[in-house]
């Protein structure tokens, strides 16, 4: 099954890759080519743009903000779209997320958000540890690493049962490692742990392994097509629980980046959308979602 | 304006610095934390029946309008042997574990004792 999914997501990016290729490499010549093999055994170019925001579509991408800026990000799942006409096919019910990121430098950035699904506040950091170049120096890939920090605030939803304080917390760690392999293709895998303080059933692990796999491919030059696929690890995934996959479109707007998806899971944080999923996409269990980034640079502007 | 965005981030690194240290890491789990049911019961003795005990709970307790029934917002439907079955994992976690279903209120002792002794005896359509 799993097997099946990676080769229809690669053959899909395989496909759209090549239209824009075609159209891109109609104008070069000898002599651009040799000045270009000049110039960049002189310089380092680093990769820039990987992805168009720094979440690819429920998941983080690669990509950090710069230094002084502020992104805030309001993102909404509605209910699935096997509810039929009466709840206007999932928009009448709908959990929404609200952050705010902020980049301390070029290469390291943090944010919180707060979740209505399970009352989840979030927080992490985000550091690029390694840049994708070409030139003087050579890189194939962009490493980032993510850790969060989630805790649930709902209720227990009864009076019956204590929990400690700690058993609301969890936390994620994330590597994200990526390719941007043309300007209009770039991919990423995402091996990610997660911890939970609690579990529900003794037979369940507290500590679980999940790899994503996701990717944008660019349609024209303010849109793209994402995909984003979690794989919970043999032995790792939670009794009813299925995998997170999730396609969408981004489209970038001045200062906006609006990202419109179709996905399996209500959450929209690591945890609960990794580990938690239920929806199943051959059941119709397909949630419409958007996530809207606004950024606003408060640095000081250069005179 | 800058400065204090800053210092919301600042503040909030230490706040969740401050929860790192007070929650730790730990391996609990509901289960052991909060027995299902506080006594001693025999689900070999007292077996529970599909017909004759849980479907009638689940009707009255679950498939109930809004929740699981037909129009389920959640998409989990509760009404007959075939899907109760399906989710009969799910249903143990949140009614029988955590206690957190129905949204209403806890079960009663006896009612979480006859859902634990079906699912662990096979929940089988008797």
């Amino acid at each position: 099954m799993l097997q099946k999914k990676l080769i229809l997501f690669c053959c899909v990016f395989a496909s759209l890759n090549q239209c824009v290729k075609a159209q891109n490499t109609t104008d070069t010549t000898d002599l651009m080519d040799r000045l270009e093999i000049e110039t960049t055994n002189s310089t380092t170019e680093y990769a820039a743009a990987t992805f168009k925001t720094s979440r690819l579509i429920n998941g983080h991408t690669i990509e950090t903000l710069g230094k002084a800026v502020l992104d805030v990000k309001i993102s909404h799942r509605f209910g699935t779209l096997n509810n039929g006409a009466y709840q206007l096919f999932g928009l009448d019910n709908a959990t929404m997320r609200m952050g705010l990121d902020f980049g301390i430098t070029n290469n390291l950035m943090v944010g919180i958000g707060r979740s209505t699904y399970q009352k989840t506040f979030d927080a992490f950091f985000k550091v690029k540890i390694l840049r994708q170049s070409s030139g003087k120096k050579k890189m194939p890939v962009s490493i980032s690493y993510v850790p969060t920090i989630a805790i649930r605030t709902l209720d227990w939803g009864d009076s019956i049962n204590k929990y400690p304080f700690s058993s609301r917390v969890s936390y994620t760690h994330q590597l994200i490692i990526a390719r941007k392999f043309s300007e209009a293709l770039s991919l990423q895998i995402m091996p990610t742990f997660i911890h939970r303080n609690l579990s529900p059933l003794i037979a369940e692990p507290n500590d679980l392994l999940a790899i994503g796999i996701g990717g944008r491919q660019k349609l024209t030059k303010r849109t793209s097509f994402n995909l984003e696929y979690y794989y919970m690890l043999p032995g790792y995934k939670i009794k009813g629980t299925t995998n997170s996959l999730s396609v969408g479109f981004d489209i970038e707007t001045g200062g906006h980046v609006f990202q419109l998806h179709f996905t399996n899971t209500r959450a929209m944080t690591e945890k609960n959308f990794i580990s938690e999923t239920t929806g199943k996409w051959q059941k119709g269990d397909i949630l419409f979602g958007f996530n809207i980034s606004r950024v606003f640079n408060i640095g000081k502007k250069k005179s | 304006m800058r400065y204090q965005i800053i210092k919301i981030f600042v503040t909030a690194t230490f706040f969740m610095i401050s929860i790192l240290v007070i929650g730790g890491c730990r391996y609990d789990k509901a289960e052991l934390l909060n027995p299902p049911i506080s006594g001693p019961v025999n689900c070999a003795t007292s077996p529970a029946k599909f017909r004759a005990d849980i479907l009638p709970l689940i009707t009255s307790k679950c498939a109930i309008p809004g929740c699981h029934n037909t129009d389920a917002s959640g998409g989990v439907v509760l009404q007959n042997y075939a899907e109760i079955n399906a989710a009969k994992d799910r249903i143990y976690e949140r009614a029988v574990v955590e206690k957190s279903m129905p949204a209403t209120g806890p079960l009663p002792p006896a009612e979480i004792a006859l859902l634990k002794c079906w699912i662990d005896n096979g929940a089988l359509d008797n």
